[in-house]
C-alpha cells in the first residue's frame, strides 16, 4: 500500500518537474536553456556509448 | 525559438552531441529521400532533459537505385548498418516493413532507427512535418500535435507521457488544439 502510494507521489512530483523545466524552456532564450540541457544530454549519451566489439 | 511561418521553426540552441549526430545524418538523407524525425528526439530537440540511444526516422519509400546511392553516401561518410551487413539485405528488410539501424563506424550508440513509411499515419507525418533551422543545419520533424497525441495515446510509457507533457507546455501558445484533439480521437 505504502509503496504504491510512494509511486504515485513520485510520479506526480516527476511530472511537476517536467512542467517546471518545460516552462523554463518556453520563457527563456534558446541559449539559456540549451547550455543546461547540453550538460545533461551529452553526459548521459557518453555514459551510454559502447565501442563496437566486432 | 521562433516560428518563421507555420511550417518552420528557428532554434538557436547550443547543439548537443545528439543534435550534431542528427544534423550530420540527415544532411546525407535529405539528398535522397523525404523523411521525418519522430518520437523521443523531437522532445529532446526542444529541451527535454534526457538523452536517447536511437533517433526514429520515417522515410518515404525510395527506388532500389536511390537507396543504393544513399547507402554508398552513408559508407563514404563513415556510417555502418548496425543490424545487417549487406546492402541488398538491408533494403529487403526495409521493404518487408522492418527498421534498420545506422550508426557511426565503431559505434552502436547513438543510432538512427530507419524505416520506410508504411501506413497512412506515417505518410501523413512526412507530409505534415516541420522544418527546424538550427545554427548547425536544417532538419525535418513531425508536427507537434501528432507527436503529443501519439505519445499520450499509443506509446503511453512514463517517459512518453513526460515527453508529451513537455511538448504541450513548451508549445502551449502555438498548438492547434483542434488538430491535437483530432489526433487524440484517432489514436483512442
Amino acid at each position: 500500500m505504502n509503496i504504491w502510494f510512494d509511486k504515485i507521489k513520485n510520479r506526480k512530483e516527476r511530472i511537476k518537474f517536467v512542467e517546471l523545466w518545460a516552462e523554463y524552456v518556453r520563457t527563456h532564450s534558446d541559449i539559456e536553456w540549451s547550455k543546461q540541457q547540453k550538460i545533461v544530454v551529452d553526459s548521459q549519451l557518453k555514459s551510454l556509448i559502447t565501442p563496437n566489439k566486432k | 525559438m521562433e516560428f518563421i511561418d507555420k511550417k518552420t521553426i528557428k532554434l538557436d540552441k547550443i547543439p548537443t552531441l545528439l543534435d550534431e549526430f542528427v544534423v550530420d545524418f540527415t544532411k546525407m538523407l535529405q539528398k535522397h529521400a523525404k523523411y521525418v524525425i519522430v518520437s523521443g528526439y523531437v522532445s529532446i530537440l526542444f529541451g527535454r532533459s534526457r538523452a536517447t540511444e536511437d533517433i526514429d526516422i520515417i522515410v518515404e519509400k525510395i527506388s532500389k537505385n536511390k537507396f543504393y546511392d544513399f547507402y554508398s553516401d552513408l559508407q563514404k561518410n563513415g556510417y555502418w548498418c548496425v543490424n545487417i551487413e549487406n546492402r541488398d539485405e538491408t533494403l529487403r528488410m526495409l521493404l518487408d516493413g522492418f527498421a534498420v539501424r545506422f550508426a557511426k563506424k565503431q559505434n552502436i550508440i547513438p543510432n538512427v532507427e530507419f524505416k520506410f513509411a508504411k501506413n497512412s499515419v506515417e505518410k501523413n507525418a512526412i507530409r505534415t512535418g516541420l522544418d527546424v533551422i538550427m545554427p548547425t543545419g536544417k532538419i525535418r520533424i513531425s508536427n507537434i500535435e501528432l507527436q503529443i497525441a501519439y505519445k499520450e495515446k499509443v506509446l503511453k510509457s512514463d517517459k512518453d507521457l513526460e515527453d508529451a507533457r513537455h511538448l504541450e507546455t513548451v508549445f502551449k501558445d502555438r498548438i492547434n488544439n483542434k488538430l491535437l484533439e483530432k489526433y487524440r480521437e484517432m489514436f483512442e
